[in-house]
Protein backbone atom coordinates (compact mmCIF):
# COMPACT_ATOMS: atom_id res chain seq x y z
CA UNK A 1 0.00 0.00 0.00
CA UNK A 2 2.61 2.89 0.86
CA UNK A 3 4.99 1.20 -2.07
CA UNK A 4 2.21 3.44 -4.37
CA UNK A 5 3.73 6.69 -2.61
CA UNK A 6 7.31 5.61 -3.07
CA UNK A 7 7.02 5.38 -6.40
CA UNK A 8 9.33 7.36 -8.31
CA UNK A 9 8.50 10.77 -10.54
CA UNK A 10 8.12 10.39 -14.15
CA UNK A 11 8.04 13.26 -16.89
CA UNK A 12 4.51 12.60 -17.15
CA UNK A 13 3.44 13.52 -14.18
CA UNK A 14 4.52 16.78 -14.25
CA UNK A 15 3.13 17.10 -17.85
CA UNK A 16 -0.04 16.30 -16.43
CA UNK A 17 -0.04 18.44 -13.54
CA UNK A 18 1.28 21.31 -15.64
CA UNK A 19 -1.63 20.60 -17.90
CA UNK A 20 -4.21 20.85 -15.45
CA UNK A 21 -2.76 24.23 -13.83
CA UNK A 22 -2.93 25.18 -17.74
CA UNK A 23 -6.43 24.82 -18.07
CA UNK A 24 -7.73 25.84 -14.51
CA UNK A 25 -5.76 29.43 -15.68
CA UNK A 26 -7.20 28.86 -19.02
CA UNK A 27 -10.67 29.08 -17.11
CA UNK A 28 -9.82 31.54 -15.52
CA UNK A 29 -9.44 33.90 -17.99
CA UNK A 30 -12.39 33.13 -19.62
CA UNK A 31 -14.90 32.98 -16.28
CA UNK A 32 -13.30 36.27 -15.35
CA UNK A 33 -13.69 37.88 -18.47
CA UNK A 34 -14.71 41.51 -16.67
CA UNK A 35 -12.14 41.43 -14.50
CA UNK A 36 -8.58 42.52 -15.64
CA UNK A 37 -6.47 41.76 -12.29
CA UNK A 38 -8.17 38.02 -11.93
CA UNK A 39 -7.41 37.87 -15.75
CA UNK A 40 -3.57 38.44 -15.10
CA UNK A 41 -3.60 36.13 -12.31
CA UNK A 42 -4.57 33.47 -14.21
CA UNK A 43 -2.16 34.82 -16.72
CA UNK A 44 0.22 33.91 -14.10
CA UNK A 45 -1.00 30.45 -13.79
CA UNK A 46 -0.27 29.85 -17.05
CA UNK A 47 2.93 31.18 -17.16
CA UNK A 48 3.73 28.74 -14.18
CA UNK A 49 2.09 26.18 -16.06
CA UNK A 50 4.66 26.03 -18.75
CA UNK A 51 7.61 26.95 -16.57
CA UNK A 52 6.65 23.42 -14.40
CA UNK A 53 6.68 22.11 -18.05
CA UNK A 54 10.43 23.81 -19.00
CA UNK A 55 12.24 22.63 -15.89
CA UNK A 56 10.73 19.16 -16.11
CA UNK A 57 11.90 18.54 -19.51
CA UNK A 58 15.30 19.94 -18.82
CA UNK A 59 15.77 17.38 -15.65
CA UNK A 60 14.38 15.03 -17.68
CA UNK A 61 16.89 15.52 -20.92
CA UNK A 62 19.91 16.44 -18.83
CA UNK A 63 19.96 19.88 -19.83
CA UNK A 64 20.01 23.36 -18.20
CA UNK A 65 18.97 25.02 -20.88
CA UNK A 66 15.22 24.48 -20.33
CA UNK A 67 15.82 26.26 -16.78
CA UNK A 68 17.68 29.16 -18.40
CA UNK A 69 14.48 29.62 -20.59
CA UNK A 70 12.37 29.62 -17.67
CA UNK A 71 14.51 32.56 -16.46
CA UNK A 72 13.45 34.45 -19.19
CA UNK A 73 10.10 33.53 -19.10
CA UNK A 74 10.11 34.54 -15.54
CA UNK A 75 11.69 38.27 -16.43
CA UNK A 76 9.12 38.60 -19.26
CA UNK A 77 6.16 37.61 -16.51
CA UNK A 78 7.58 39.85 -14.11
CA UNK A 79 8.01 43.13 -16.56
CA UNK A 80 4.54 42.26 -18.03
CA UNK A 81 2.96 42.42 -14.80
CA UNK A 82 4.78 45.81 -14.05
CA UNK A 83 3.42 47.19 -17.12
CA UNK A 84 -0.42 45.84 -16.97
CA UNK A 85 -0.18 46.76 -13.34
CA UNK A 86 0.42 50.18 -14.48
CA UNK A 87 -1.82 50.67 -17.18
CA UNK A 88 -4.47 49.08 -15.14
CA UNK A 89 -3.81 51.66 -12.47
CA UNK A 90 -4.48 54.73 -14.92
CA UNK A 91 -7.39 52.78 -16.56
CA UNK A 92 -8.60 52.66 -13.44
CA UNK A 93 -8.33 56.36 -12.33
CA UNK A 94 -10.01 57.81 -15.87
CA UNK A 95 -13.02 55.04 -15.34
CA UNK A 96 -13.71 54.12 -11.68
CA UNK A 97 -13.51 50.53 -13.12
CA UNK A 98 -11.37 47.25 -14.01
CA UNK A 99 -14.26 46.58 -16.28
CA UNK A 100 -12.91 44.94 -19.89
CA UNK A 101 -16.01 45.85 -21.52
CA UNK A 102 -15.31 49.59 -20.29
CA UNK A 103 -11.99 49.32 -22.59
CA UNK A 104 -14.20 49.64 -26.26
CA UNK A 105 -12.75 52.98 -27.15
CA UNK A 106 -10.88 51.11 -30.17
CA UNK A 107 -14.49 49.94 -31.14
CA UNK A 108 -15.49 52.98 -33.15
CA UNK B 1 8.30 10.41 -4.02
CA UNK B 2 5.45 10.27 -5.47
CA UNK B 3 3.69 10.99 -2.15
CA UNK B 4 5.33 14.24 -2.09
CA UNK B 5 4.72 14.93 -5.37
CA UNK B 6 0.73 14.52 -4.94
CA UNK B 7 1.31 16.23 -1.73
CA UNK B 8 2.95 19.36 -3.57
CA UNK B 9 0.81 18.81 -6.95
CA UNK B 10 -2.78 18.91 -4.66
CA UNK B 11 -2.14 21.85 -2.76
CA UNK B 12 -0.85 23.50 -6.46
CA UNK B 13 -3.81 22.65 -7.64
CA UNK B 14 -5.62 23.77 -4.84
CA UNK B 15 -4.11 27.15 -4.95
CA UNK B 16 -5.10 27.37 -8.88
CA UNK B 17 -8.68 26.88 -8.48
CA UNK B 18 -8.84 29.63 -5.04
CA UNK B 19 -7.03 31.92 -7.66
CA UNK B 20 -9.99 31.80 -10.24
CA UNK B 21 -12.72 30.97 -8.30
CA UNK B 22 -12.05 32.88 -4.61
CA UNK B 23 -14.63 35.31 -4.00
CA UNK B 24 -12.35 38.14 -2.82
CA UNK B 25 -9.72 39.40 -5.07
CA UNK B 26 -6.98 39.60 -1.58
CA UNK B 27 -8.17 35.39 -1.36
CA UNK B 28 -7.55 35.35 -5.12
CA UNK B 29 -3.68 36.80 -4.34
CA UNK B 30 -3.05 35.15 -1.41
CA UNK B 31 -4.34 31.67 -3.15
CA UNK B 32 -1.49 32.58 -5.80
CA UNK B 33 1.22 33.14 -3.19
CA UNK B 34 -0.07 29.59 -1.78
CA UNK B 35 0.69 28.26 -5.52
CA UNK B 36 3.75 29.46 -5.99
CA UNK B 37 5.05 28.10 -3.26
CA UNK B 38 3.80 24.21 -3.83
CA UNK B 39 5.50 25.22 -7.45
CA UNK B 40 8.44 25.97 -6.15
CA UNK B 41 8.28 23.16 -3.51
CA UNK B 42 7.86 20.69 -7.00
CA UNK B 43 10.96 21.84 -8.93
CA UNK B 44 13.07 22.01 -5.77
CA UNK B 45 12.36 18.24 -5.53
CA UNK B 46 13.56 17.52 -8.91
CA UNK B 47 16.67 19.28 -8.54
CA UNK B 48 16.09 22.57 -9.87
CA UNK B 49 16.71 24.68 -6.61
CA UNK B 50 17.68 27.78 -8.50
CA UNK B 51 14.23 28.16 -10.55
CA UNK B 52 12.62 27.30 -7.49
CA UNK B 53 13.60 29.41 -5.30
CA UNK B 54 13.82 32.50 -7.86
CA UNK B 55 10.03 31.54 -8.01
CA UNK B 56 9.68 32.38 -4.48
CA UNK B 57 11.91 35.77 -5.01
CA UNK B 58 10.42 36.67 -8.43
CA UNK B 59 6.92 36.05 -8.03
CA UNK B 60 5.80 35.59 -4.19
CA UNK B 61 8.76 38.53 -3.45
CA UNK B 62 8.15 41.07 -6.17
CA UNK B 63 4.72 40.01 -8.60
CA UNK B 64 2.12 38.63 -5.83
CA UNK B 65 2.99 41.72 -3.77
CA UNK B 66 2.53 44.30 -6.79
CA UNK B 67 -0.70 42.44 -7.20
CA UNK B 68 -1.64 42.78 -3.78
CA UNK B 69 -0.67 46.72 -3.90
CA UNK B 70 -2.95 47.15 -6.84
CA UNK B 71 -5.79 45.08 -5.23
CA UNK B 72 -5.42 47.52 -2.02
CA UNK B 73 -5.65 50.33 -3.98
CA UNK B 74 -8.28 50.02 -6.69
CA UNK B 75 -11.82 49.24 -4.50
CA UNK B 76 -13.25 46.65 -7.19
CA UNK B 77 -16.62 44.98 -6.56
CA UNK B 78 -15.65 41.30 -7.74
CA UNK B 79 -19.15 39.74 -7.73
CA UNK B 80 -20.16 42.92 -9.85
CA UNK B 81 -18.09 42.03 -12.48
CA UNK B 82 -18.50 38.22 -12.74
CA UNK B 83 -22.33 37.68 -13.01
CA UNK B 84 -22.50 38.90 -16.53
CA UNK B 85 -20.50 36.06 -17.78
CA UNK B 86 -22.74 33.01 -16.36
CA UNK B 87 -23.77 31.98 -19.47
CA UNK B 88 -20.37 31.01 -20.59
CA UNK B 89 -19.82 28.93 -17.96
CA UNK B 90 -20.63 25.35 -19.40
CA UNK B 91 -18.64 26.13 -22.55
CA UNK B 92 -15.62 27.37 -20.53
CA UNK B 93 -15.78 23.94 -18.46
CA UNK B 94 -16.70 21.87 -22.06
CA UNK B 95 -13.53 23.12 -23.68
CA UNK B 96 -11.27 23.01 -20.80
CA UNK B 97 -12.74 18.89 -20.36
CA UNK B 98 -12.13 18.65 -24.02
CA UNK B 99 -8.40 20.20 -24.04
CA UNK B 100 -7.58 17.87 -21.04
CA UNK B 101 -8.86 14.50 -22.65
CA UNK B 102 -6.63 15.72 -25.53
CA UNK B 103 -3.63 15.91 -23.40
CA UNK B 104 -4.32 12.86 -21.75
CA UNK B 105 -4.96 11.06 -24.91
CA UNK B 106 -2.01 12.13 -25.85
CA UNK B 107 0.43 11.15 -22.79
CA UNK B 108 -1.80 7.77 -22.87
CA UNK B 109 -1.24 6.65 -26.96
CA UNK B 110 2.25 8.45 -27.84
CA UNK B 111 5.01 5.83 -28.20
CA UNK B 112 7.48 5.77 -25.22
CA UNK B 113 10.51 6.69 -26.93
CA UNK B 114 8.48 10.38 -27.57
CA UNK B 115 7.64 10.58 -24.10
CA UNK B 116 4.65 8.89 -23.99
CA UNK B 117 2.80 6.44 -20.99
CA UNK B 118 5.74 3.90 -21.10
CA UNK B 119 8.30 6.49 -20.44
CA UNK B 120 7.90 6.15 -16.74
CA UNK B 121 11.66 6.81 -16.10
CA UNK B 122 11.75 8.67 -13.27
CA UNK B 123 13.23 11.60 -13.15
CA UNK B 124 16.76 11.84 -11.41
CA UNK B 125 18.04 15.36 -9.98
CA UNK B 126 21.27 16.24 -12.00
CA UNK B 127 24.71 15.48 -9.61
CA UNK B 128 26.50 18.58 -8.50
CA UNK B 129 25.70 21.83 -8.12
CA UNK B 130 22.49 22.80 -9.76
CA UNK B 131 23.54 26.73 -9.57
CA UNK B 132 27.18 26.34 -10.88
CA UNK B 133 25.69 24.27 -14.10
CA UNK B 134 23.00 27.09 -14.78
CA UNK B 135 25.86 30.15 -14.12
CA UNK B 136 28.28 27.60 -16.85
CA UNK B 137 25.49 28.12 -18.91
CA UNK B 138 23.55 31.18 -18.55
CA UNK B 139 26.91 33.87 -18.54
CA UNK B 140 28.78 32.14 -21.63
CA UNK B 141 26.14 31.48 -24.29
CA UNK B 142 23.31 32.96 -22.97
CA UNK B 143 25.22 36.76 -22.05
CA UNK B 144 23.85 38.36 -24.50
CA UNK B 145 20.05 36.92 -23.82
CA UNK B 146 20.70 37.82 -19.82
CA UNK B 147 22.08 41.52 -21.07
CA UNK B 148 18.56 41.55 -22.73
CA UNK B 149 16.95 40.19 -19.78
CA UNK B 150 18.34 42.97 -18.18
CA UNK B 151 17.06 45.74 -20.44
CA UNK B 152 13.97 44.19 -20.52
CA UNK B 153 13.37 44.68 -16.66
CA UNK B 154 14.96 48.48 -16.79
CA UNK B 155 12.55 48.97 -19.67
CA UNK B 156 9.07 48.07 -17.70
CA UNK B 157 10.51 49.63 -14.79
CA UNK B 158 10.78 53.02 -16.54
CA UNK B 159 7.32 51.87 -18.37
CA UNK B 160 5.17 51.73 -15.31
CA UNK B 161 6.88 54.84 -13.84
CA UNK B 162 6.12 57.02 -17.01
CA UNK B 163 2.60 55.35 -17.12
CA UNK B 164 1.76 56.07 -13.78
CA UNK B 165 3.37 59.68 -13.16
CA UNK B 166 0.84 62.70 -13.06
CA UNK B 167 1.04 65.97 -12.66
CA UNK B 168 -1.48 66.99 -10.84
CA UNK B 169 -3.22 70.35 -11.91
CA UNK B 170 -3.79 72.48 -8.75
CA UNK B 171 -0.53 71.35 -6.68
CA UNK B 172 1.12 74.12 -5.08
CA UNK B 173 4.99 73.33 -5.35
CA UNK B 174 7.83 75.16 -4.53
CA UNK B 175 9.83 76.94 -7.27
CA UNK B 176 13.18 77.80 -6.13
CA UNK B 177 14.19 80.10 -8.64
CA UNK B 178 11.14 82.32 -8.43
CA UNK B 179 11.30 82.15 -4.11
CA UNK B 180 15.17 83.77 -5.11
CA UNK B 181 13.75 86.36 -7.46
CA UNK B 182 11.48 87.67 -5.49
CA UNK B 183 12.62 91.15 -3.68
CA UNK B 184 11.28 92.67 -0.62
CA UNK B 185 10.81 96.25 -2.79
CA UNK B 186 8.65 94.22 -5.05
CA UNK B 187 6.32 92.83 -2.61
CA UNK B 188 6.43 94.89 1.13
CA UNK B 189 4.69 97.91 1.64
CA UNK B 190 5.58 99.71 4.78
CA UNK B 191 2.80 101.65 6.20
CA UNK B 192 2.68 103.76 9.52
CA UNK B 193 -0.92 104.35 9.96
CA UNK B 194 -2.01 107.23 11.92
CA UNK B 195 -3.44 106.05 15.28
CA UNK B 196 -7.02 105.32 15.10
CA UNK B 197 -7.24 105.46 11.91
CA UNK B 198 -5.52 102.07 10.15
CA UNK B 199 -5.15 101.12 6.95
CA UNK B 200 -7.64 100.79 3.92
Amino acid sequence: MMDVFLQPVGIVHYFLLSTLLFVIGAMGIFLNRRHVLSMLMALELILLAVNINFVAFSVAHGNVEGQIFSFFILTVAAAEAAIGLAILVIFFRRYQTVDVAAMDTLKG
Amino acid sequence: MLGLFSFFSFFLLLGAVGVVFSRHTVHAVLSLIFAFFNAAALLIMIGAEFVGFMLIVVYVGAVAVLFLFVVMMLDVDRDALRSAVAPHKKWVIFFAAVFVIEILALVAYSPPHLGGAGAMGALVPAQGDNVRALGMVLYTTYAPLFYAAGMILLLAMIGAIVLTLRQRSGVRRQNIAQQNARRAEDTVTLVNPPSGEGVI
